[in-house]
């Protein structure tokens, strides 16, 4: 369920800046899939942010990439949130 | 010994499957597999046509229509069924096949398998291990003179094989750059085929960065698994091999491979196996497999069982891989050197997506080590003293993509989806939606373009390039309904720049 409402907002950020947008985990040279949204550009994916083991990757022909950090900030707070009850 | 002994003791984790299985029971049911096998013996024409149809919107089908799809008899039929394999590979994975090779890091084995050549009973099987320095010598052969960018990586069972000398020999495959004529060469994924794990295990395999855990179920039959894996061995225990991708999705490694190694057992029943696995990863995790195997049980030393029994003939392997390319049509299907040149050229048509080649199984064999083959004599070159079993076809990496363009196929040598995380469900929806094959075909003519200009003969060369012009044709054929302005000349550009020496741009 958390997963599904934190999915639909990866969805609406990525609909809001017309790009596809992701969450993976770092594992050596491997970027594992966690969560995220946005439909398929076809263009190189991005990694304009980590935090910690994460990044955040982007796919989109131009987007303002603190914005997106911004929000993506704002999610994970939220989802950090929730994991403490 | 003793150490050897405590170390079996301590690898099989009970607590780490039991709890997946109901009743006490794993989901293979072979009764319910044989019933569904007899249920559909005589299926009607029309209802196998639509089950060829339903495969084409690439979700798992039923054991029902998989067991119906075995049944069939009708010569013509079967041609429907073919051409659809076909049709299907091309939605999911466009025109590309994509090449690796196996390496074999360690042969010494705790198993006594019936049909292995790496068994422990087989006295005459030299029992070698790559140093790390040995490691670095077989990929300065495979990355910087044959070309690879993505291995598969062989560890018998035995504790001087471990999961940290695992770890070791990837860190180590990864950190190898070689000059090559116009730019690096490098291994950029890893792998792995080694025995099931715990998942503490896993999660070191994890944090090296594998690419894909593999590991083959051998024969879904319970009681052929028992016969020939003998009681008192570490692979005795079906259930620990069963749910070994269970624990690899638990310890987070995201890409699991699963196949059966035909010619153990009916192969009808293990195609219906392949599927249950399938569907219950589905179930499970949300993920299926990204790839299944199918090996045909080959020749080796001194095994102990009968090969003939169930033997696969080219013509039922042809149907298998048919099968199972509509059963789980998302997968990605590998065809290995095992295989004669001749059965890879008649069975890549109807759904194989990824292939081997300059292939050798013995330990240390690319850099010829321990005094290993010499390509020269290929036909008595391969040494079954060294190796798990015979290959079939040993053509080196060069014809082998020559053939291919000529086949119509593109060589990839894509290694991006795992390194920005088109991995697990990522990976699964945009198999599914037809998408991952447009990125396949993007990547595969930005690699062949690497690959042509680092390592092709001239004959290969001008053949290629012919490909390459085609393939870009038909990538601004499909704008703007699948690409954009800007994937296009994000596309040229990589291309130019990769013809000028720059390496690994990838979409």
């Amino acid at each position: 369920m958390e997963k599904e409402i934190f999915t639909s907002e990866f969805e609406k950020m990525a609909n809001t800046y017309d790009v596809k947008l992701w969450i993976a985990e770092k594992l050596g040279r491997r970027w594992s899939y966690v969560i995220g949204g946005g439909s398929e550009k076809f263009l190189p994916a991005r990694l304009v942010g980590e935090i910690g083991n994460y990044g955040v990757f982007v796919e989109g022909e131009s987007y303002d990439v603190e914005e997106i950090l911004k929000n993506v900030g704002k999610i994970l707070s939220k989802f950090t949130d929730v994991q403490k009850g | 010994m003793k150490a050897e002994t405590n170390w079996v003791q301590n690898v099989v984790k009970e607590e780490e499957y039991e709890h997946y299985m109901d009743g006490g029971k794993d989901f293979i049911d072979d009764d319910e597999i044989w019933e569904k096998i007899e249920k559909h013996k005589s299926p009607e024409t029309g209802r196998i046509r639509s089950i060829i149809q339903k495969s084409f919107n690439l979700d798992l089908l039923s054991p029902d229509d998989t067991a119906a799809l075995l049944n069939v008899k009708d010569p013509q039929l079967w041609d429907e069924i073919f051409d659809a394999a076909g049709k299907i590979k091309r939605k999911v994975y466009d025109n590309r096949i994509v090449t690796f090779a196996p390496l074999y890091c360690s042969n010494f084995c705790v198993n006594n398998c019936l049909y292995c050549g790496f068994r422990s009973d087989n006295k005459d099987e030299k029992r070698l291990k790559l140093t790390l320095d040995d490691v670095r010598h077989e990929i300065e052969v495979l990355a910087g003179k044959i070309g690879h960018k993505r291995l598969v990586v062989v560890y018998g069972e035995h504790p001087v094989s471990d999961v940290n000398y695992m770890a070791d020999t990837i860190r180590t495959i990864y950190d190898v750059k070689v000059k090559t004529r116009k730019g690096i060469g490098e291994i950029r994924r890893v792998n792995v085929n080694a025995a099931p794990m715990s998942v503490e295990d896993l999660k070191i395999l994890k944090d090296v960065g594998v690419g894909t855990y593999q590991v083959f179920q051998e024969t879904y039959h319970h009681k052929t698994y028992s016969e020939v894996h003998p009681k008192g061995t570490l692979k005795a225990n079906y259930q620990w091999r069963l749910y070994s991708m269970h624990r690899a999705l638990e310890a987070g490694i995201d890409d699991v491979a699963i196949g059966a190694l035909f010619g153990l057992y009916d192969w009808r029943f293990e195609v219906m196996g392949l599927l249950y696995h399938a569907i219950e990863l589905e179930k499970r995790f949300g993920i299926g497999p990204h790839t299944v195997s199918f090996p045909r049980l080959e020749e080796a030393q001194n095994v102990a069982f009968d090969t003939l029994k169930y033997k696969v003939s080219d013509e039922d392997f042809k149907k298998l891989i048919a099968v199972l390319r509509l059963s789980i049509p998302y997968t990605g299907m590998i065809l290995t050197a095992r295989e004669p040149a001749q059965v890879r050229r008649e069975v890549l048509p109807i759904g194989i997506t990824q292939t081997d080649a300059s292939t050798k199984i013995g330990i240390g064999a690319y850099s010829e080590i321990y005094g290993a083959e010499k390509m020269s004599e290929k036909e008595n070159a391969q040494d079954l003293g060294k190796q798990q079993f015979m290959i079939g076809d040993p053509r080196d990496l060069d014809d082998v993509v020559r053939e291919l363009a000529q086949m119509g196929y593109i060589t990839s040598f894509c290694t991006a989806g795992y390194r920005c995380g088109r991995t697990g469900t990522n990976i699964m929806t945009l198999l599914k939606s037809e998408k991952e094959g447009q990125f396949c075909k993007l990547n595969a003519i930005l690699t062949f373009r690497e690959w042509l200009d680092d390592f092709a003969s001239d004959e290969t060369k001008k053949i290629g390039e012919e490909l390459i012009k085609r393939e870009m044709s038909e990538v601004k054929a499909k704008m703007p309904k699948i690409y954009s302005e800007k994937t296009v000349k994000t596309l040229e550009n990589y291309h130019e720049r990769i013809k000028n020496g720059e390496r690994d741009l990838y979409f």
